[in-house]
């Protein structure tokens, strides 16, 4: 994609235009005003305002009362917004794996917005992806086929040593940082560095466990929360790994640390596999919404 | 989860190792054990205390190892390796846990990792006297069934239980029926899966090897991975981990950590026969929410931090006072006694002043960390740590090194000592380093004598202020870069405790101060006396057998004169050698007329100069001058190396040779003579950039040789002394070279 300083030059209904210019003329080598207005299904008005601006841009010239064609840099500009849009479009299918249509739709309302730098970058990610070396296209198709477009609630791999955790549903979580003092939580997930998580588990923050967040501190960090009957500091960004349930998310209040432990203790001299499985059963209907 | 139990053996002697959480009295109980014989040193290749302790009782000998408290046994913090390590390399015969009664839940999160390790394990169930007020009852017994080891009830600070404890110990030692742990679910089914496949292969005990592998400690597994017949095993361990976490929906050690406190919390219901709905020490929260309001929780703070420099500093002049003014009463009757030879001056210059700069700082550092340890000790030090860390947290550094820093605006030495009560090795490194940029007292005098020298009155306190600014914005950016360079590296997490108030024992912190000052004295005071020694020698050889001051005056060139009345100003004029390089004539051409006491002061130029020191000096002149300075400052900072009240007087001795007027009798280096040391400055150096330029470096270029003696040896290696010392040189040569050379072309 070479000269990119055309585009966002004029706006992005201009634009449109042009790409709707450049389709009518694709078929019938000029276009009358009126086509455009049932293409666009704008008024004659619209058009004819439009044109004079495009004209004003040097983008279109008028050839005769209600029929215009594409100056040179116009046609160059219009083919280069319809590239933009069949790329993102083909970016969104192929690469992410979204459904035609929402493809379509979300690639209408991008290609306008993106700065040139972004889309020059998506482009370059995109030919990196597709063309480079074995090994990324291997990888890639083993996402393309773990991740297509149906499966839309998955949120773990399926390869056979895959250990990764896709928590999309967490990224809207409440976090322990948006607690107000006074305000309390439930602890859903840790989602940080091992180093804190580790030192953050031996501590007692584990799903499930009821946080409370008491003060600030004077100059606004770290923040002082109570747990287990203890007062635990910590500064805001390793507060910010804490993740909380919902309020929606019911839990008996009196058991939320003791709900696991209980299970535990009967437990204690049971054997292995059926209470792991009516646990991890518990915890499954405990996490989803 | 549950506990079975296995095979151990005893001995003769028994090795006793004490672990538990911070804050849970285990150095109180530690103490009590022993009854005060401790021993205190280093673990190998860490600054961390070691403190042991023997007695004898029924016959046996019981050697205590108290460990550092630990709240878990991972591998991410010094202490924890520490503690895991020691249980693990040195076998201890017995493991005494000592468990917090009045905050069960997260200290036996810790028990069950002992019990992981398959340790021959006691419960001290300490602070019984708090669930007693609290009004709780626990089901003790109830407590040793269900963990399979002897629990007995404490209350380290009143000595309670000790006897019990000790007896229990001894039973314990023939122990050998040790307690294993058992996990459920689909946990205990992959630690199943993978302990044959580890046993007898390492010396690690199998069953805490794979919980540690499923945590993916990296201690753990780099040691595994070593060994080339575990390598397999990690990559069961893998498919475990993935096993887990897809029954679970979390990763094995989040399991893990629920598995273990889930035990600890249905253990604490299960034993508590009476809990009472007290929310958390109202006592406490009372006071936090002062101490760490939002509004008065800063002035607040800055009362007890005034509080303490008070006492450390204000407190202690008195008896450094007397500490002084004993040393003078002995060095005045060795003066009495002694003929006037060199050795006389080696004892009193070198070894009394030695001695001197040691005991100097005692009454500060016994003041310090009696304050320091009653903070710790309350749980206060933690709200310091709180507070700050913000501003310290921007310098990469840990709420903790605030005391340090703030301790270091009145001496240096007893600061570094401070930084012990830093956890993070690299954040404790870095404090030290930038310590001495917190302009230290004794260059007090060294600001008030050049300050009033070269600027007009109501500049004075202003250039004070802005100096000590200096240097705290200094010591901002160089933690900052050291942080990011030498001292790079993950910050520690600051995840801390804040552990309820509880009033120390008198004992206590007695017994903290104690040992600091001792550890202090055996091992800084022996270094700092003999590197005294050696500056004295540096000072005072090679002596000049006769000085051509007294050999002008015999070939007539200098008369003497007998009367005090000032000749004139004597103009220097530079070039062939009289006295000290410099010849000395009136703008007449007519000789010098000079009085006794001035010669004297020739002397002593010439010694100087003669001396290795000042040999020294003259050599690295061209090194000074890039900073305005010339020879005589070059070799008065020198001198400052020792201590920086000898800036003062060396530039004494040199100067007053400019100055004909100066006359009158100077007997010590007392203010008197520092008005005219002023005036001699304001002759010598006209500019007043020279006057910026001397603060400047005085302020980051001169840590003096007890603090980096003392740095060298809390850091554990001399390296790190004389990093310290040629990094701030560095930097003092660089600032104090940058201002002079933009200084004097803005002078154009």
């Amino acid at each position: 994609m070479a000269n990119h300083t055309m585009i966002g030059i004029i706006s992005e209904s201009l634009e449109d235009y042009l790409e709707t210019i450049l389709k009518i003329i694709e078929k019938q080598r000029f276009a009358r005003m009126k086509d455009i207005a049932d293409e666009r299904k704008v008024s004659m008005a619209s058009v004819n305002s439009a044109m004079k601006r495009l004209a004003k841009e040097g983008l279109v010239e008028h050839v005769s009362r209600g029929i215009v064609i594409l100056t040179s840099d116009g046609e160059k500009l219009a083919h280069r917004i319809v590239r933009r849009h069949e790329f993102l479009r083909d970016f969104l299918t192929s690469i992410l794996q979204v459904s035609p249509d929402i493809a379509e739709k979300d690639a209408c309302s991008f290609e306008h917005s993106m700065s040139p730098e972004t889309f020059h970058r998506l482009v370059t990610f995109f030919e990196f992806i597709t063309t480079c070396g074995m090994d990324i296209q291997k990888h890639f198709d083993e996402y393309r086929k773990h991740f297509n477009g149906t499966k839309t609630d998955q949120d773990f791999c399926d390869r056979e040593h895959c250990r990764h955790r896709f928590g999309a549903r967490w990224m809207h979580a409440r976090r322990l940082t948006d607690l107000k003092p006074g305000e309390s939580g439930i602890v859903g997930r840790i989602r940080a560095t091992h180093r804190i998580r580790q030192r953050l588990i031996d501590m007692g923050v584990l799903p499930h466990v009821k946080v409370t967040l008491l003060r600030v501190a004077p100059l606004g960090d770290p923040l002082e929360i109570t747990l287990r009957g203890y007062n635990l500091s910590l500064r805001k960004d390793e507060a910010a790994a804490i993740l909380l349930y919902d309020d929606s998310h019911r839990l008996d209040e009196n058991n939320s640390d003791s709900h696991e432990a209980s299970s535990h203790e009967k437990k204690s001299h049971s054997a292995g596999s059926h209470s792991a499985g009516s646990h991890s059963a518990g915890s499954r209907s405990a996490d989803s919404r | 989860m549950s506990i079975t139990n296995r095979q151990a053996s005893a001995g003769p002697l028994i090795r006793i190792a004490l672990a538990g959480n911070p804050n849970s009295g285990k150095s109180s109980l530690f103490n009590k054990l022993i009854g005060g014989n401790q021993h205190v040193g280093n673990y190998p290749g860490v600054t961390v205390e070691k403190h042991q302790g023997c007695i004898r009782t029924h016959n046996t000998v019981l050697e205590f190892t108290d460990l550092p408290g630990t709240y878990s046994l991972t591998s991410y913090s010094q202490e924890e390796v520490i503690a895991r390590r020691f249980l693990i390399h040195d076998s201890p015969d017995v493991v005494v846990n000592v468990v917090d009664a009045s905050n069960l839940e997260r200290n036996l999160y810790l028990t069950v990792q002992l019990l992981e390790m398959g340790l021959n394990i006691i419960i001290a169930l300490n602070m019984m006297d708090e669930v007693r007020s609290k009004g709780q009852v626990l089901d003790t017994s109830m407590l040793s069934r269900r963990l399979g080891c002897p629990v007995v009830e404490t209350v380290a600070s009143r000595g309670e239980g000790i006897d019990l404890l000790k007896e229990a110990i001894i039973e314990a030692a023939g122990n050998t029926d040790l307690p294993r742990v058992n996990y459920t679910g689909i946990l205990g089914e992959e630690v199943n899966r993978l302990i044959p496949l580890i046993r007898d292969k390492t010396s690690y005990n199998p069953g805490f090897a794979v919980v540690k592998l499923l945590e993916d400690d990296r201690e753990v597994a780099s040691e595994l991975r070593n060994t080339p017949e575990l390598a397999n095993v990690l990559d069961e361990v893998a498919v475990s981990m993935q096993r887990i976490e897809r029954e679970t929906d979390n990763s094995a050690a989040i399991v893990l950590g629920d598995k273990r406190y889930g035990f600890a919390s249905g253990l604490v219901r299960e034993i508590m026969v009476r809990n009472t709905e007290e929310t958390r020490r109202n006592f406490t929260e009372i006071i936090d929410s002062i101490v760490t309001n939002r509004l008065i929780g800063l002035p607040v703070f800055a009362l007890t931090m005034y509080l303490t420099f008070w006492i450390t500093f204000t407190l202690g002049t008195p008896p450094m006072d007397w500490i002084d003014s004993g040393l003078v009463r002995f060095s005045d009757q060795l003066v009495r006694i002694m003929p006037d030879t060199w050795f006389r001056s080696l004892i009193l210059d070198g070894i009394v002043a030695g001695v001197g700069g040691v005991i100097v700082f005692l009454p500060n550092i016994v003041l310090l960390f009696m304050c320091i340890a009653f903070m710790e000790d309350t749980g206060y030090m933690a709200r310091i740590a709180f507070i700050m860390d913000k501003v310290m947290h921007r310098m990469g550094l840990h709420g903790r090194s605030f005391i340090p820093l703030m301790i270091g605006f009145g001496c240096t030495v007893p600061a570094i000592m401070a930084t012990r009560t830093i956890r993070d090795r690299r954040g404790r490194f870095t404090t030290m380093m930038i310590l001495p940029l917190m302009s230290c007292g004794a260059r007090l005098p060294i600001y008030l004598m050049v300050i009033p020298a070269f600027f007009p009155k109501h500049w004075h306190t202003p250039i004070l202020w802005s100096i000590y600014l200096l240097g705290v914005i200094l010591a901002f950016f160089v933690a900052i870069i050291l942080r990011k360079t030498i001292f790079k590296g993950e910050n520690e997490p600051f995840v801390m405790e804040l552990p309820p108030y509880r009033m120390p024992s008198l004992q206590m912190v007695m017994r903290h101060m104690w040992n600091r000052s001792w550890m202090y004295l055996r091992k800084a005071g022996t270094v700092i006396l003999s590197f005294s020694i050696v500056l004295w020698f540096l000072l005072n050889f090679p002596q000049k057998k006769s000085y051509d001051v007294d050999t002008l005056v015999l070939e007539d060139q200098l008369v003497i004169s007998d009367n005090t009345t000032p000749v004139g100003v004597i103009s220097p004029i530079t070039g062939s050698s009289a006295v000290g390089g410099q010849v000395y004539v009136k703008p007449d051409g007519s000789r010098i007329l000079l009085t006794p006491e001035l010669m004297e002061r020739m002397r002593q130029v010439e010694a100087l100069n003669y001396s290795i020191t000042g040999r020294i000096g003259h050599f690295i002149e061209p090194a000074v001058r890039p900073m305005g300075f010339d020879w005589k400052i070059g070799t008065a900072f020198l001198g400052a190396f020792a201590a920086k009240e000898l800036f003062v007087s060396q530039m004494g001795i040199i100067l007053s040779l400019g100055d004909v007027s100066a006359s009158d009798p100077p007997d010590s280096e007392t203010s008197t003579s520092g008005s005219i040391l002023r005036d001699a400055l304001q002759r010598n150096y006209p500019d007043p950039l020279t006057g910026i330029c001397i603060i400047i470096f005085a302020l980051i270029a001169t840590p003096c040789m007890a603090t980096v003696v003392i740095t060298a040896k809390e850091a554990g290696s001399g390296w790190w002394g004389l990093l310290q010392w040629s990094g701030l040189t560095v930097l003092g040569w660089l600032v104090t070279t940058l201002v002079y050379q933009v200084g004097s072309l803005l002078q154009g």
